[in-house]
């Protein structure tokens, strides 16, 4: 396995001066102004100064002259002085109040809690209870309800990582020792991609997440699924497959709820689900079999220094693994 | 040498001997020993420029290296721990090997010429700064070479640097290079304000001290406020990966966040610190091809002296996204849109100063309309990232890295290359080739727009920083390949200058002492100047006196001939107080710069070589300061 596999997803790797998300959409708003002034200034600053730099080229030199043609020159720089103080007032003004705004918003109440635990270089997902269900862990795919204030509870166990979806909202630090708490809400259906965006090691260029914004009852169904543990599997190779996850070293590190691995949800992703989601390795991979098997092979191929370490699995073993995660819909 | 001989003045001696005998009192003394033991301020200036050029290329190369790497997606080329190496190097060489140091090259050389003294003040303080400052960075790209280079980035945040998750000696190199730097950066600010407030030409009054003059002054003094920030938290670092301290460590009871305060209290500063000398710079070419001093001189002194306390007050708009209150985040909002008033300020001086006048389009003005042409960019998408909600969409985005880089190439390097085009006549004798120097400034202007201005575009569509390889279906490709080829045309624009150097190296010494027609007094001297500087000390009555006629420059008379002398003058008016000696070449800064490397690298092996090792740091300070009966100390 020499080539890297292509991702054919459609998500969006987002453009945070067109936003979907109604924090991002505000922010973007100003942001325009910002960018329109400024261009504005930089187009005046520069027609002064190369007017300043050339308009007199023609004219005879006169070294000896101790005085300049610019009548009342400190008029003219006060004038300059004092139209940049009033552009910044009115910068400092619309980004106070920006500000407000997007206080206000998340000053919504929440459909659901969620924890974002960052961890090198994966998303550990905790999803709180809810009337139908209990309360479960995920790994890498936050899923949404569309038009939904959620609260997200972040955090990170072991260096600062940054949670970062353009297209929904602003970036939010997780700093190891403090907990940070926001409100997202994105407001259509759609795939947003986000990603670390504090350089976390050797794979913060691979640690992106998939924010999946469903409508509210899609996403109802989605969690009842998730609380649920994972079928017991059928079939001679699923079991087969089952047998060699908990034996091999897959079951020390990775959880499937209703197996017997014993596994830990904040060690590695938890694989309950595993097949139900769209990537590999933190969005780096699209999740197919041909990817699946690829990477437990070889993930230090894909992902140089992550803590997975490569498996020699028997070819015959190596299917019937797979074959297991395949039916952890 | 004898204590017997009578004091002999240059009043004594015939005019025709006087530069012979001054020459005689003030040389080094000849070979490699000779060489080591200088103390004079533009022989050590020489070699801190020689040495900031050689990282410049390095870091240089580095660059391109990032830029090959990032050209197209899925590359491969480095892996990700040799590019994390990389960038930390590129970052880390940039801001402490090049930027800072370089300006104090520049500052070295010209500021006691431009002030009229014959010595910059400590000298010996001086030789060792400069060598202090080359075994720093000679030890940490000898680790880099043998795979031990820091790869936590120029910024180093704890935990990833710190003792569980920064394996190895990595990060502890860092550290110690930041020591480095800060011995050798505070020593030249304090031997700077001291040369500015001391040996300043008799008649230069505070009002008649040269802009780029008071932009140093103001760098020095950031440096002395915001380097013990630094000082404290590398240190910090090195407790806690060295002694198992846990300053950083949340599991402990440290704090990872204290990390960031400490290091941004410095690291704002640290753009002013590099930016300001820049504004001196442009304001003195300005002066020159207007050939008329500053319009709004007092105004422009303000705007500096503010920035530098401005600086102060916004480190924490680098922390806007870590979750600091709102209302705290919104005066640091503030603040930081402040220093765009005197920035802007400084700015509407320069184009007050042109307006009307014809002013000379020579190789060093281009660089300044380079200054705009690049500059502008950076200073105004700072703003922009002044505001907290737009902030923290764009930060950790190529966006800032964009921003950054058009701030330092385009706000300090360009007018840096100007101020080289202008004062090489200085350094050298010699002229740089003004057709070459063009297709420099021409090349670089294109390459910083083409390299920098995709990369905002790419922060804006979610390209993160610090990563080392995109995904094909990003779409960040095209982008990031403009910006490579950017990359290569400013590399082709320093290959240009090399040649144009070169070339120039190997004509005659043929300037003439003021070429540009300048109005300060370092052109008074000849080009280059005599090792004594001037042969009397000039005395002034006006800011630019090479333009007020020939009895515009007075002359200090008195001075010995047969030992190195310089007039102190007082702080304010400079009027002179009195005669003092200066002291004379020796070694022993280069071994005490020895002895407090041996100790630092020591320590970063074996903390106890920080009590061992301050021994032979002792010995070393203890012979640099040893009173000797009838020689100069």
């Amino acid at each position: 396995m020499t080539a890297l596999l292509p991702l054919t997803d459609s998500s969006s790797y987002g453009n945070f001066l067109s936003p979907s998300g109604v924090s991002a959409q505000l922010v973007a708003q100003h942001s325009w102004w910002l960018i329109g002034i400024c261009a504005l200034i930089e187009i005046a600053t520069l027609t002064l100064f190369f007017l300043a730099l050339l308009r007199d080229q023609t004219k005879q030199a006169n070294p000896s002259a101790r005085v300049g043609y610019l009548r009342r020159p400190t008029v003219w720089i006060g004038v300059g002085v004092t139209t940049t103080v009033l552009i910044l007032s009115g910068f400092v003004a619309t980004s106070f109040l920006t500000d407000r705004a997007l206080a206000r918003i998340e000053g919504a109440e929440p459909y659901t809690h969620i924890e974002v635990i960052a961890h090198q270089w994966w998303w550990e997902l905790r999803y709180s209870g809810w009337e139908g269900g209990a309360g479960f862990v995920t790994a890498n795919e936050l899923h949404l309800p569309a038009g939904k204030s959620v609260s997200l509870q972040l955090s990170s166990p072991d260096v600062i990582h940054s949670l970062w979806i353009p297209e929904i909202d602003r970036k939010r630090d997780m700093i190891p020792g403090r907990e940070q708490s926001v409100q997202l809400m994105a407001p259509q259906t759609g795939i947003f991609r986000g990603r670390c965006a504090e350089f976390c090691g050797y794979q913060h260029a691979h640690m992106d997440i998939l924010a999946i914004a469903e409508p509210p009852e899609q996403f109802d169904r989605w969690r009842a699924a998730q609380a649920s543990a994972a079928p017991t599997p059928t079939g001679e190779l699923p079991l087969h497959g089952a047998q060699i996850f908990s034996q091999a070293v897959c079951g020390t590190c990775h959880v499937v709820r209703g197996s017997d691995a014993p596994g830990y949800s904040d060690t590695a992703p938890d694989l309950t689900h595993v097949a139900g989601r769209l990537t590999l390795a933190s969005g780096l991979l699209e999740n197919n079999v041909v990817n699946l098997t690829a990477w437990i092979s070889d993930p230090q191929h894909f992902k140089p220094g992550a803590k997975m370490t490569v498996n020699q699995l028997d070819p015959q073993d190596l299917r019937a693994l797979v074959a297991y995660l395949e039916t952890l819909q | 040498m004898k204590d017997a001989d009578p004091p002999l003045y240059d009043t004594d001696v015939p005019a025709g001997e006087l530069a012979g005998r001054l020459s005689a009192a003030w040389s080094d003394s000849p070979g490699f020993r000779g060489w080591l033991s200088s103390v004079d301020h533009k022989s050590i200036a020489r070699r801190y420029l020689i040495t900031a050029s050689v990282f410049l290329l390095l870091g240089g190369i580095l660059s391109l290296m990032i830029r090959v790497q990032l050209s197209a997606p899925n590359r491969r080329w480095l892996s990700p721990d040799a590019y994390n190496q990389i960038f930390t190097m590129h970052g880390t060489t940039m801001m402490f090997l090049f930027a800072v140091p370089v300006m104090e090259a520049v500052a070295v050389f010209i500021v006691p010429l431009m002030v009229g003294s014959r010595i910059i003040a400590f000298p010996r303080l001086n030789a060792f700064s400069y060598w202090v400052y080359l075994f720093g960075g000679i030890m940490v790209w000898v680790a880099f070479f043998l795979n031990i280079g820091p790869d936590a980035g120029w910024f180093s945040y704890p935990p990833l640097a710190g003792p569980e998750y920064g394996a190895g000696k990595r990060s502890d190199f860092w550290a110690q290079l930041i020591t480095f730097t800060e011995i050798s950066a505070l020593a030249v600010s304090v031997e700077i304000i001291v040369t500015v407030f001391k040996f300043r030409a008799p008649g230069m009054s505070l009002q008649r001290i040269p802009i780029f003059v008071w932009a140093m002054l103001v760098t020095s003094f950031c440096i002395i406020f915001a380097m013990p920030s630094i000082v404290v938290c590398s240190s910090m670092l090195i407790a806690d990966r060295l002694v198992g301290t846990h300053f950083f460590n949340p599991a402990e009871g440290g704090d990872a966040l204290l990390w960031q305060h400490l290091f941004w209290f410095f690291g704002h500063p640290e753009v002013y610190i590099i930016f300001l000398p820049a504004v001196g710079m442009a304001s003195t070419i300005i002066e020159t091809g207007a050939r008329r001093g500053i319009v709004g001189y007092p105004l422009a002194v303000i705007s500096i002296v503010s920035i530098g306390f401005l600086s102060f007050g916004l480190w924490v708009h680098h922390m806007f996204a870590t979750g600091l209150p709102r209302v705290g985040n919104s005066l640091f909002t503030a603040s930081s849109m402040a220093i765009a008033i005197p920035t802007g300020a400084q700015l509407f001086c320069w184009i007050a100063t042109c307006w009307g006048r014809r002013v000379r389009l020579t190789t060093p003005v281009l660089f300044v309309a380079a200054f705009f042409l690049t500059f502008l960019s950076g200073g105004l998408t700072g703003v922009m990232l002044a505001s907290v909600p737009f902030d923290q969409q764009a930060t950790d985005s190529y966006f800032i890295v964009g921003h950054i880089h058009y701030v330092l190439l385009g706000g300090a390097v360009a007018p840096l290359l100007g101020a080289f085009y202008y004062w090489f006549p200085k350094f050298s004798g010699r002229h740089l080739s003004e057709y070459w120097g063009r297709w420099h400034v021409v090349l670089y202007v294109i390459g910083v727009n083409l390299a920098f201005a995709p990369m905002l575009a790419l922060g804006v569509r979610g390209m993160t920083r610090r990563i080392y390889t995109y995904p094909d279906h990003a779409g960040w490709g095209a982008l990031n390949f403009a910006a490579t080829l950017g990359a290569g045309i400013i590399a082709m624009s320093f290959l240009v200058f090399t040649v144009n150097i070169l070339r120039s190296l190997r004509q005659p010494r043929n300037a003439g002492d003021n070429p540009w027609d300048a109005g300060t007094l370092e052109w008074a001297s000849s080009s280059p100047p005599p090792v004594y500087n001037f042969a009397y000390i000039p005395v002034i009555i006006s800011r630019t006196p090479l333009w007020d006629g020939a009895d515009a420059i007075g002359q200090v008379t008195g001075l010995q001939v047969q030992r190195k002398e310089v007039i102190v003058t007082r702080g304010l008016d400079a009027v002179p107080d009195l005669r003092d000696p200066v002291p004379t070449p020796t070694l022993w800064p280069f071994v005490a710069a020895l002895a407090t490397t041996a100790m630092l690298i020591g320590s970063i092996f074996k903390p106890s070589a920080l009590v061992w090792g301050s021994i032979p740091v002792a010995v070393g300070m203890i012979g640099w300061l040893y009173p000797r009966r009838g020689k100069n100390t």
